[in-house]
């Protein structure tokens, strides 16, 4: 029975080997990219999406007037939806629009399993109504949208004139800069969605952009390129797993040909045949934080937990370094293993524009500054969910957290369920505050106001008008069930520096001003440093993986560029 | 002969196609005057065919005004006229009136000899008859007087009155209850028959032929006596009737004398004819116009008696123009005057002829006066002598004395005496003061001529009373003001401030006019206009005396503080006029001085600012550090508020911070070196104030500062700057922090970014760098705010 049981064994390892190296999946013509499938993507163009991936979408489906895009040389301003015309000595601006853009509305796609195809339908094209609808739709969002910002430091009123019978529509510009053409292009690279769109809908897929969205198949998310324009490769196809640990394998397997992330961010030992893979490193997008439950701890408490954390002990754990499964890294600079350059000291991660240009002086807790651990509970509970992304590093860090001789036996490191999470009975909060921009818009509503749950990605943004007319940021916003520091400005003791810290927050997110962004980043920064909101830990190295089927020379990420946006002009190397 | 050949021939050519036959009787016509002669042919009647039209050719008499006398038997029966024309004996010309004075049997013609022929036609026979027909030629007067002689006796004989009354008037005959109007009447139309029968004499008269005058012709000489009773009759009536109306009116007027003297025209008429009167009539008349006269003194006496004024008579009241003609009539009259008529008549007369001139003499007298009243130009000096003479001129009436008798005792003799004698004391008046006037015009002319009103005036204000005189010198006091004024203005224009001031305390003090109410405010502006003009003047030279210094001294550049301690700053007069009090000068000058100093504190300086500064714009290679230096110096004594001024010293002043207010906006500034050496390496400087209005809380700026390519072209090579401080804190390239290298390809321009700013405060930016050099160098400074960027 045994002889049996182990003959079936081998025979079914031969039957598989054979499908792996003879019926080995052909990927040809496609582009195919994990997401863990239970957080399927969904492409909100405007704000910050809790899946990384679906904000790398945007540029897959949409078009701004201007898109940007990269080249070898660095970031590159392309043509979208419009035509830059030039600029008067009074600052407007002239864009002539594409009036032959077509929405993907344009065309019936059908499926059958996966065979997609894709049938002219009457041409919807893109109008001056729909780019007044994205305006007005991101003025609404205000500085819960990045393009708020963008837009409103060049243009007041979210409007322009026009089009007229050339199709030229006049945008006031303000006064206060010389505006290049990249600036002009700059400012005009949101995204635009149909006129006829929810201003508030759950996601949004109608686009002009490359690809358009054919459907899904066994939980399978197909993309395929617009009719006579858009990409080179046909088909972009998003396939769903459990968690991301297994991504290199199904990259080894050929049932990927892109990641876009891999496990820990670090270099894969089972995908170093430059032959078959090449990867690109670019700048960090993501950071682990423990956020100090402030319900239940008390500003000394944190102060001295603070102490107790070490990131630089964290990370050697979490990369294994000095071990022989060190997990080797390599940064979008090339230098490799920097490990260090990685350890966040601040709520603005190291990598950010803040920390690196020295806007904010993060707080650098001496050595021998040991923590005062009679302070803290006996047990410091520190709750996480890993039932989403980033389930292995999560799972990780736990271990870590809980080893004693990184965290003195203090802390009881525990997943739990997401709704669990709600509850608080936490002293702090393992959280992956993922897709973060390392410039000037570094969203803080993401690791302050976000509501406590893993699943959805709701920001609790409370707004008022003050008697001035402007507008300011509600109380509310700190609610304790709404964020997962708990912090509450009804009830804290703590409520004078929260309520500061509320405003400031605020007065970062929602200017366009880059002093105010800058003051504001040192206040909180300093704030912080006196109350001790959490420990920031360190970034996740953002590194991918491409299979060689396509042409290294054509995949460019460079920067703070989204890896995506090049994702058009891809191409497969010849012969695969 | 020739006339009857005429005839012959006429009849020869028109008998072929005649309308008119002619009849021809033997023997032929005469026109000779003689009886009436029977017209035959060989002694016997012509004889005339039923309905036939005939012509018998009279020849013309050999004299005018003669008739043709027809005596026809059945000239009823037939239709007859004479015509001096017959064109071809079928047209006659036009017919002779018939003066017949029994015109059933008889024709009378006027023929003349200025005709050669007449032609009697013969028309409307009602059938064949026989012609009986006498004809006689005879001068018209005699065929008249034959006809009329008789009738013209009768109307002398009946038209002949009465001349006794006429012949006994004033000796047996007087008019009490005569009946002039019957008697007048009567006479008239008498008068008027004989007249017209007269007149018919007087016509036979006018055709009488020269022959006739003075011959034995019976008609003629009874013509001549019938006419001499007719001119002798006529010629009494009418004296009859001409001495009837003067006593008729002498009748009707008895009572009234007013009445009587409107009668002098008709009686002066009379009197003036008195010849054709007879004696007694003469006599008579003149014996009641005496009486009449005499009768009419005693009735204007009382009138006289009565008049209480000097006014002249009344004409219509007391019948002057009248009276005077009564003189007249007493010389007509031929009757000597009476003594009593004659004192009332050179009464009347002469109290008319006193008043009357009373009046015009006053009216003369009036209107020498008024036209020296009204003439308003100045007096020559012989002006009032020609017044005077004009004056004197006036024929002043004498009073009315006692040569008129009873008259000198009327109560309107009293009154005319007693207004010539005022007129006269009035005229006498005058004279002198005419006489003191030319005295005196020629004193103030005399100083007028000196262009010395005031002394004019003052001679002029002792002799107010002559306001003739006084009154046309009243401009005078204007004029005098106005000399003084122009005097004072010309030492002005002289800056003879001495002088100016001396008159001006002599106008101010000067008390000699006319109308000195009048003239108070005139001379008060006056003097207080000219003493703002000289403190203007004063101001004015001394301003300009301080621009000719400035339009000097502006280019100094060296030592140019020393500019300030000059004397051209001080007032070119002390002045101590002043109209107002001791406070008020002091006032004055105060604001003088302060005036000075604001030309020295604000108006110098300010100049030399702005041409300097204007000079250093347009090359600062120029000696544009001294230029600029200069600006700093000059502004350190400008103490005006001029902002423009403010900040070209501040621009030439390297410590004075460059507003830099707007965004995107390149601001030119100059780099100024701090140190002093002509050759050599010099430290430069600039300061910007970098004050942006921005709705950011914290602004942030990029600051590109586009150097000079000689400051910047070393860039790559080693730091231009030697150190850049922004509020006092020094700038590091380093971090976010960049100061890019200027470049040939940036255009050698810097930026500073990303600069934090103070909001709503001055943010010093301090530049210094060392180049080896000495001069101004121009540079561009432009801020913009810095943009967020999603990648």
């Amino acid at each position: 029975m045994k002889k049996g049981i182990i003959i079936a064994a081998v025979v079914l390892a031969a039957a598989a080997l054979l499908y792996i190296f003879v019926f080995s999946k052909n990927l040809s013509g496609r582009i195919v990219m994990p997401y863990i499938a239970h957080q399927k993507p969904r492409i909100d163009p405007h704000v910050p999406s809790s899946v990384p991936l679906a904000d790398k979408l945007d540029e897959v489906v949409f078009d701004g007037l201007f898109n940007v895009s990269a080249n070898k040389s660095g970031i590159v301003y392309e043509d979208g939806l419009g035509e830059y015309m030039g600029m008067d000595k009074n600052n407007v601006v002239s864009v002539r629009l594409k009036p032959k853009k077509r929405w993907h509305k344009s065309f019936m796609v059908t499926m059958e399993k996966d065979k997609i195809a894709v049938n002219q339908k009457k041409n919807i094209y893109f109008m001056a109504k729909d780019l007044k609808f994205t305006l007005r739709r991101i003025q609404k969002l205000g500085s819960l949208s990045p393009d708020y910002i963008l837009v409103s430091q060049a243009v007041k009123d979210f409007d322009f004139s026009g089009p007229d019978e050339n199709d030229e529509i006049l945008f006031q510009f303000k006064g206060d800069r010389i505006w290049s053409e990249n600036d002009v292009k700059e400012v005009l690279s949101f995204k635009i969605i149909p006129a006829e769109s929810e201003m508030d809908a759950p996601e949004y897929t109608v686009g002009t952009g490359p690809y358009l969205k054919a459907g899904e198949y066994k939980e399978n998310i197909y993309f395929t390129k617009m009719p006579e324009a858009g990409a080179t490769i046909p088909f972009v196809i998003l396939r769903p797993f459990i968690d991301n640990s297994t991504y290199t394998t199904e990259l080894k397997n050929r049932n990927l040909n892109a990641l876009l992330s891999t496990p820990f961010g670090c270099i894969s030992p089972i995908l170093m045949d430059a032959k078959a893979y090449f990867y690109k490193s670019s700048i960090a997008t993501c950071f682990f934080a423990l956020l100090y439950n402030v319900e239940r701890l008390t500003l000394e408490q944190r102060s001295e937990l603070r102490k107790l954390v070490s990131n630089k002990k964290i990370v050697e754990r979490f990369f294994r370094i000095g071990t022989e499964q060190q997990r080797n890294i390599a940064n979008y600079r090339g230098a490799g293993n920097n490990y260090a350059e990685y350890l966040n000291y601040s709520i603005f991660p190291s990598s950010s524009y803040y920390v690196e240009e020295k806007i904010v002086t993060p707080l650098h807790i001496a050595a021998d500054d040991r923590p005062n651990l009679s302070v803290l509970p006996d047990t410091v509970v520190i709750q996480t969910c890993v039932n989403y992304d980033l389930r292995e590093e999560l799972s990780e860090l736990i271990d870590i957290l809980n080893d004693p001789s990184v965290t003195s036996g203090k802390i009881k490191a525990l997943a739990v369920q997401n709704e669990d999470l709600r509850s608080g009975n936490y002293d702090a909060v393992l959280v992956p505050i993922t897709g973060y921009r390392s410039n000037f818009l570094f969203d803080l509503y993401e690791v302050l106001l976000r509501e406590p749950d893993f699943n959805l990605h709701r920001i609790n943004l409370a707004t008022a008008v003050n008697p001035s007319g402007a507008t300011v940021i509600d109380d509310r916003s700190f609610t304790s069930d709404k964020n997962f520091s708990r912090i509450d400005l009804e009830v804290s003791p703590e409520k004078e520096n929260f309520k500061k810290l509320l405003d400031y927050v605020y007065g970062f997110m929602s200017t366009s001003e880059i002093g105010d962004k800058q003051a504001y980043a040192q206040y909180i920064d300093q704030l912080d440093q006196e109350i001790a909101l959490g420990s920031w830990l360190f970034s996740l190295p953002s590194l991918a993986y491409f299979s060689t089927q396509f042409d290294n020379n054509t995949v460019d990420l460079y920067g703070t560029a989204s890896q995506l946006s090049t994702i058009e002009k891809w191409q497969e190397k010849a012969g695969k | 002969m020739k006339k009857l050949l005429v005839l012959l021939m006429t009849g020869l050519f028109l008998s072929g196609c005649a309308v008119y036959k002619q009849l021809t009787p033997e023997p032929g016509l005469s026109p000779q005057e003689q009886g009436f002669l029977e017209l035959k042919a060989k002694d016997k009647n012509l004889v005339l065919k039923k309905e036939k039209k005939y012509y018998i050719a009279f020849p013309a008499p050999a004299e005018k005004n003669f008739y043709l006398v027809l005596k026809i038997t059945d000239k009823d029966k037939i239709q007859t006229s004479l015509t001096a024309k017959l064109d071809k004996e079928s047209i006659p010309g036009d017919k002779i009136k018939d003066n017949a004075y029994d015109p059933k049997t008889m024709s009378v013609y006027p023929v003349t000899s200025a005709d050669s022929v007449y032609y009697w036609l013969i028309e409307g026979v009602p059938q064949e008859m026989a012609l009986q027909l006498e004809y006689r030629y005879v001068p018209q007067w005699r065929f008249k007087w034959e006809n009329r002689h008789a009738e013209l006796r009768q109307a002398f004989r009946q038209n002949v009155v009465d001349h006794n009354i006429y012949r006994t008037i004033g000796v047996t005959f007087h008019f009490e209850g005569f009946d002039f109007k019957k008697v007048t009447d009567s006479v008239s139309n008498h008068l008027a028959e004989l007249k017209k029968a007269y007149a018919e004499l007087m016509d036979i008269e006018s055709i009488f032929p020269p022959s006739i005058l003075n011959s034995k012709d019976q008609a003629y000489q009874d013509f001549v006596i019938l006419k001499k009773q007719f001119e002798a009759e006529i010629a009494f009536q009418g004296d009859y009737l001409f001495a009837l109306d003067f006593f008729r009116i002498e009748i009707e007027t008895r009572g009234d004398h007013v009445a009587f003297m409107d009668h002098v025209n008709d009686f002066l008429s009379y009197f003036r004819q008195k010849d054709r009167l007879i004696a007694n009539v003469v006599q008579e008349a003149q014996t009641l116009l005496t009486n009449r006269l005499n009768l009419a003194v005693a009735f204007f006496d009382i009138r006289l008696k009565e008049k209480n004024d000097a006014t002249p008579l009344d004409k219509e009241y007391y019948r002057t123009a009248e009276i005077r003609k009564t003189d007249s009539l007493w010389m007509l009259a031929g009757t000597p005057i009476s003594e009593s008529y004659s004192a009332f008549f050179r009464f009347v007369t002469s109290f008319d002829d006193r008043g009357t001139g009373l009046i015009a003499a006053r009216e003369e007298t009036a209107k020498i006066n008024a036209a020296v009243v009204q003439d308003t130009a100045l007096p020559a000096d012989d002006y009032f002598a020609s017044v005077r003479a004009k004056a004197a001129a006036v024929a002043v009436p004498e009073k009315l004395g006692q040569e008129f008798g009873k008259y000198a005792g009327f109560i309107c003799t009293g009154k005319l005496n007693a207004a010539i004698d005022l007129f006269r004391a009035d005229v006498n008046r005058a004279q002198s003061q005419y006489a003191l006037a030319d005295s005196l015009v020629r004193q103030v002319n005399a100083f007028r001529a000196q262009k010395d009103h005031s002394s004019a005036l003052g001679i002029l204000k002792q002799n107010l009373s002559l306001t003739f005189l006084v009154d046309k010198y009243r401009s005078l006091d204007r004029i005098s003001v106005e000399e003084q004024a122009r005097t004072v203005r010309a030492s002005l224009a002289n800056a003879a401030w001495g002088g100016a001031e001396t008159g001006l305390f002599k106008l101010n003090r000067d008390k000699n006019f006319i109308d000195m109410p009048k003239i108070a405010a005139l001379k008060e502006q006056t003097v207080s206009d000219l003493e703002d003009s000289l403190y203007i003047k004063v101001d004015l030279v001394t301003r300009q005396r301080v621009d000719a210094f400035c339009e000097e001294q502006w280019k100094t550049l060296d030592n140019v503080d020393s500019l300030y301690t000059d004397s051209v700053f001080l007032p070119v007069h002390d002045i101590t006029f002043s109209s107002g009090s001791k406070t008020a000068l002091v006032q004055r000058k105060e604001k003088l001085v302060a005036h000075l100093a604001k030309l020295k504190e604000n108006e110098f300086p300010e100049k030399a600012i702005k041409l300097l500064y204007d000079e250093f714009l347009k090359n600062p290679d120029d000696s544009g550090v001294l230029k600029a230096r200069a600006v700093v110096v000059h502004g350190a004594h400008y103490k005006g508020t001029d902002r423009d001024i403010a900040m070209r010293v501040a621009e030439c002043n390297p410590k004075s911070a460059k507003l830099i207010s707007k965004p995107t906006v390149y601001r030119r500034v100059f780099a100024l070196p701090t140190t002093d050496k002509r050759q050599g390496k010099n430290l430069y400087f600039v300061r910007l104030n970098i004050n942006i209005d921005s709705e950011a809380k914290f602004p942030v700026y990029d600051i590109n500062i586009k150097l000079p390519k000689e400051v910047a072209q070393n860039a790559a090579a080693a730091q231009w700057y030697e150190k850049l401080m922004m509020n006092n804190k020094l700038l590091k390239n380093e971090g976010r922090f960049t100061i890019s290298a200027p470049t040939a390809a940036s255009n050698w321009e810097c930026q500073i970014t990303p600069v934090q700013m103070v909001k709503d405060k001055g943010n010093y930016l301090d530049i210094y760098f060392y180049h080896n050099s000495f001069k101004a160098f121009a540079l561009s400074v432009m801020a913009q705010k810095p943009i967020i960027k999603k990648n």
